[in-house]
């Protein structure tokens, strides 16, 4: 299946290019993902895979190129359509550190987003983060501030902070690579319970990760980013068993045959 | 000891005391305030891109000039002839000149405190879709506030016994009050250990605050 030829979707990347000092970090890069689709992104390091998603969320502005969410141009190269708030209160990004409000409590971290961005006065807040902190199996540490929690209570925590916000796209950056491979585990349930918790069903999740067996179970589709293109991509079925390029094979089979 | 202390001569003074205690009180508590909104204020306006580097400047300068100085400029300051305008009482050209020194302060110290708030907690809050102005509020202000204060609280401390340099250009604040009653009664000791105990009167409490503030809920909600 060509991505490119779905009529309906929910999130357009068109040709999107972005430069740190002269090194193009992506180039020229097309992605579709249609409702409620789960893509994995794989790659090297250094490859452009956060920068894809920062770009995305305008926290990096691209030089070049269109992307569109349900229809509605909202970046086109420099110049910006919406708000980078009102873009971000859409599509939710997720960080390898967390990045949690370390003056605030488990609830209040997940019911702030709320407070400020929906309106939601204090009780109902709450009572939607309880909600949210219980789905993700946190609901026993809400009143934890965030330097007690390990590593995995400290991601569940923020995907409640940005699930509760109900976004329409969910893009996790290597969420998994700084935890240990027993809370992997649980965060990786964590990842599938956002998607059961969506109830419209057309959430779109992008991953970036490492986990080539959670790309694989997880996602629809999996992407493979090499020289800030998508270079490759297949249902994640077949990814590993009928990808042709060299540079792919290459990469999978370090995952595959490591030592 | 041999020291034949008369504390008595000072009853007549009694009043005069306490108004001097008071002109302290008023001019540390007024410029500590004020010159902690603008310095506050100057703080961000260090960040900017073009004028940072050149407030920074002025306001280094003006850093490196002592109190008793600035107090001078403020008292002496050709107003009449410059601007056009009457010169300000001792009492105001004290405030101007203990309020710049603490501007100067405050701006260095919070501005170092807005580059320690953690970058990951502003980049999480952008990326929940909060705006700006909700980030500085919320998230850096909070943050700047449980980073200076213990620095701040010592400042306000020291601003109170600075204040005392005020009675150079004839404020009437306490030490003036023990300079006249000095010059009028001979009883040197007895005057500067009256003020003494007026001034620990003044700054115990503050301590003790200080110390309480430092171990609150709030202030421990820190990384």
């Amino acid at each position: 299946m060509d991505a490119s030829t779905l009529i309906e979707y929910r999130l357009k990347i068109r040709g999107i290019s972005k430069s740190f000092n002269d090194t193009k970090i992506l180039d020229s890069l097309d992605l579709v993902a249609a409702p409620g689709e789960a893509i994995a992104i794989i790659g090297r390091s250094g490859s452009g895979k956060s920068t894809l998603l920062r770009c995305l969320t305008l926290l990096d502005q691209p030089d070049e190129g269109d992307v569109y969410l349900d229809d509605q141009l909202y970046v086109s190269g420099q110049k910006i359509y919406y708000q980078p708030w009102e873009v971000r209160r859409n599509i939710a990004l997720v960080f390898q550190d967390f990045n949690l409000f370390p003056n605030m409590t488990v609830l209040e971290n997940i019911a702030f987003g709320l407070r400020k961005t929906k309106g939601f006065n204090k009780n109902e807040a709450y009572d939607r983060a309880e909600y949210s902190a219980k789905t993700l199996g946190i609901e026993n540490i809400i009143s934890q501030y965030p330097y007690s929690l390990s590593g995995g209570q400290a991601q569940r925590c923020a995907l409640a902070r940005a699930m509760v916000l109900e976004p329409k796209v969910f893009l996790l950056d290597e969420i998994t690579s700084a935890l240990d491979p027993e809370t992997v585990l649980n965060v990786v349930e964590a990842i599938r319970g956002l998607r059961s918790a969506d109830s419209s069903g057309k959430m779109v999740i992008i991953v970036v990760t490492h986990l080539m067996h959670f790309a694989e179970n997880f996602a629809d589709r999996i992407c493979f980013l090499h020289n800030g293109k998508i270079h490759e991509e297949l249902p994640s079925r077949e990814f590993f068993r009928n990808c042709e390029k060299p540079e792919t094979i290459k990469f999978i089979s370090a995952f595959l045959n490591p030592f | 000891m041999d020291y034949d202390w008369n504390f008595r001569v000072f009853y007549p003074y009694f009043g005069a005391f306490l108004r001097g205690t008071w002109v302290t009180i008023e001019l540390s508590v007024l410029s500590s305030l004020c010159g902690t909104i603008l310095g506050g204020l100057l703080a961000v306006a260090l960040r900017l891109p073009y004028c940072g580097k050149m407030l920074r400047l002025v306001n280094d300068i003006f850093r490196a000039i002592p109190l008793l100085v600035l107090l001078f400029f403020f008292y002496y300051f050709p107003y009449q002839q410059v601007f056009g305008i009457e010169p300000p009482s001792a009492f105001f050209a004290a405030f101007g000149a203990l309020t710049l020194a603490q501007v100067n302060f405050t701006a260095d110290v919070v501005r170092g405190a807005i580059d320690g708030v953690s970058q990951k907690t502003i980049l999480g809050a952008r990326a929940l879709g909060l705006r700006e102005m909700t980030i500085w509020w919320h998230i850096i202000l909070p943050d700047v506030i449980r980073q200076v204060m213990p620095t701040m609280m010592a400042f306000y401390i020291g601003n109170i016994k600075l204040s005392s340099l005020a009675s150079v250009i004839g404020c009437e604040e306490v030490v003036y009050v023990a300079r006249i009653s000095v010059s009028q009664t001979f009883r040197t000791l007895e005057a500067w250990v009256l003020v003494a105990a007026i001034y620990i009167l003044l700054v115990l409490p503050c301590t003790i605050l200080a110390a309480k503030l430092e171990k609150s809920q709030w202030m421990l909600r820190r990384s």
